[in-house]
């Protein structure tokens, strides 16, 4: 075995580096977010929402939250957005059902379920914030044709310092945050 | 004295080769020649071969588009899978019988892509979650294992080639998954291939490490000057690239030097303009740069002629 790493030195080396490297990283991250307590603010938040001045539309006033069509007279040909609610305490995403908007005139509807409840401040009561994960770094040629599309992964997290917590249903690049569920 | 065995043989050609001066070059040019001369009149099979193989597989793949709506699950994978396990399979078959070893190539590479297309179709139709990334690495990684283990039992290039890229995609996943920030994985990963080349390169399986020395140089380079871009350690990437020109010719490679003195000349190209540009000296930056650039073609054409002789006396 000896003599096999003896003769075989570059090889080894060459196949051990990245592997070494990603050991390294991994422990550092570990390390980094010891003692950070998990998230338990329940989140609102949104999927294929672009916030343009046309279309579908969400506005939190006196922490309710309301879902319009606006600006018919623009034709806009837009997809229905989603809207979940994350529950750190079950650590998952449920739906909730948007009403169906009148898109030629243009309507707007309350939504219930959320009642007033909804906390728009970027930091939540224990601290996190929800944003996307950009935390590879700026991508580049190795990253596009060896890190599985890293420079895509930019799913939403909660966020304290270095530690994120992973939310489900928001791996996707239109996640937006609507608010804080403070019941 | 005829040989009578392989090692006789390689003896007669070692001592020829000594008595008249002849290099390995020499020797591989006059047995393409020879391969060439023989081969010339079955060139026009082996292109309607090649064609005829072509229209099959992209016969598959349109016939496969029109009936995915109307396929299930199970078809689904099977469709895909299936026949990237039985090109996989009558490729190792084929390198058992010495008359149908030449078709391995083109049947690894057949299942190479479709093997992946088959696991990750599976996946789809039936893991739950949306982490595509954590799919790749799956995927690549099991199909790494794959191609390593049966090139451990079969040591053919080709299954060396895929294995190694389905390696690379694999670790290059696992490190972005670890942390590891861009610039950092790509200097890493790139070191990494760069090394496996050099190896590749003392062994029989050297025809694959010039593509492999073109990819790790690149990813290295771009990733070391996406790093000191635009900070007051940029010009450290001179030290990179000129170091590279240097590792070219102890590695024999002028696949690295190209790569190393393009690297060079479009760093120049940034330098002045960041720090010259708009300035009344860059007129005189830019024909300095000039003189610069023929100073490095020659230092490179030179250091080309001194790797050709290094592989001649190898």
């Amino acid at each position: 075995m000896k003599h096999f790493f003896k003769e075989n030195f570059v090889l080894v080396a060459g196949i051990t580096l990245p592997l070494a490297l990603a050991l390294v990283f991994f422990i550092a991250t570990r390390v980094s977010v010891m003692g950070v307590e998990k998230p338990t603010t329940a989140v609102i938040f949104t999927t294929g929402y672009y916030q343009r001045t046309a279309g579908y539309n969400f506005q939190v006033e006196n922490g309710q939250l309301t879902f319009s069509y606006s600006n018919p007279a623009q034709d806009y040909n837009q997809e229905k957005p989603r809207l979940f609610i994350y529950e750190p305490d079950k650590d998952a995403s449920r739906e909730i059902e948007l009403p169906s908007l009148d898109t030629k005139e243009g309507s707007s509807a309350i939504i219930e379920e959320t009642g007033q409840n909804i906390d728009t401040k970027e930091q939540s009561p224990d601290g996190f914030t929800f944003e996307a994960a950009y935390s590879s770094g700026r991508s580049n040629i190795m990253t596009d044709i060896f890190g599985g599309g890293s420079r895509y992964r930019d799913n939403c997290v909660l966020r304290k310092g270095g530690y994120r917590h992973d939310v489900p249903q928001a791996r996707d690049y239109s996640c937006r945050f609507i608010g804080w569920y403070t019941e | 004295m005829n040989p009578q065995t392989k090692e006789q043989a390689l003896d007669l050609i070692s001592r020829l080769s000594e008595e008249f001066n002849l290099g390995l070059d020499d020797i591989g040019a006059r047995l393409t020649k020879d391969a060439a001369h023989q081969k010339g009149e079955k060139w026009l099979p082996r292109v309607l071969g090649y064609l005829g193989a072509a229209f099959i597989f992209c016969g598959l793949a349109l016939f496969i588009s029109m009936k995915w709506d109307d396929l299930n699950s199970p078809a689904r994978v099977i469709i895909t899978y299936g026949p990237g396990l039985m090109a996989f399979v009558l490729g190792i078959i084929t390198l058992k019988d010495e008359r149908f070893i030449r078709a391995s190539t083109p049947l690894f590479l057949k299942s190479a892509l479709l093997l992946p297309t088959g696991m990750f179709v599976y996946l789809q139709e039936y893991a739950e979650g949306d982490d595509s990334q954590l799919a790749a690495l799956i995927v690549f990684g099991l199909l790494a294992m794959q191609f390593i283990a049966t090139f451990k039992v079969f040591p053919r290039t080709s299954l060396l080639f895929f294995g190694f890229l389905f390696w690379n995609a694999s670790v290059g996943i696992l490190m972005d998954r670890a942390n590891v920030p861009g610039d950092a994985l790509g200097i890493g990963l790139g070191l990494s291939i760069m090394a496996t080349a050099w190896s590749m390169d003392t062994t029989v399986h050297r025809p694959i490490a010039p593509f492999f020395y073109f990819l790790g140089s690149v990813g290295l380079l771009w990733s070391v000057f996406d790093a000191v871009e635009g900070t007051p350690a940029d010009v450290g990437f001179l030290a990179a690239a000129v170091g590279m020109m240097f590792l070219s010719v102890r590695m024999h490679s002028r696949t690295l030097l190209i790569v190393s003195t393009f690297s060079l000349l479009g760093y120049l190209g940034y330098f002045t303009g960041e720090y010259f540009a708009d300035t009344i000296g860059w007129p005189v930056a830019l024909m300095l740069m000039g003189f610069m650039l023929i100073a490095i073609s020659y230092w490179a054409v030179k250091l080309g002629r001194q790797i050709k002789a290094a592989q001649i006396h190898a």
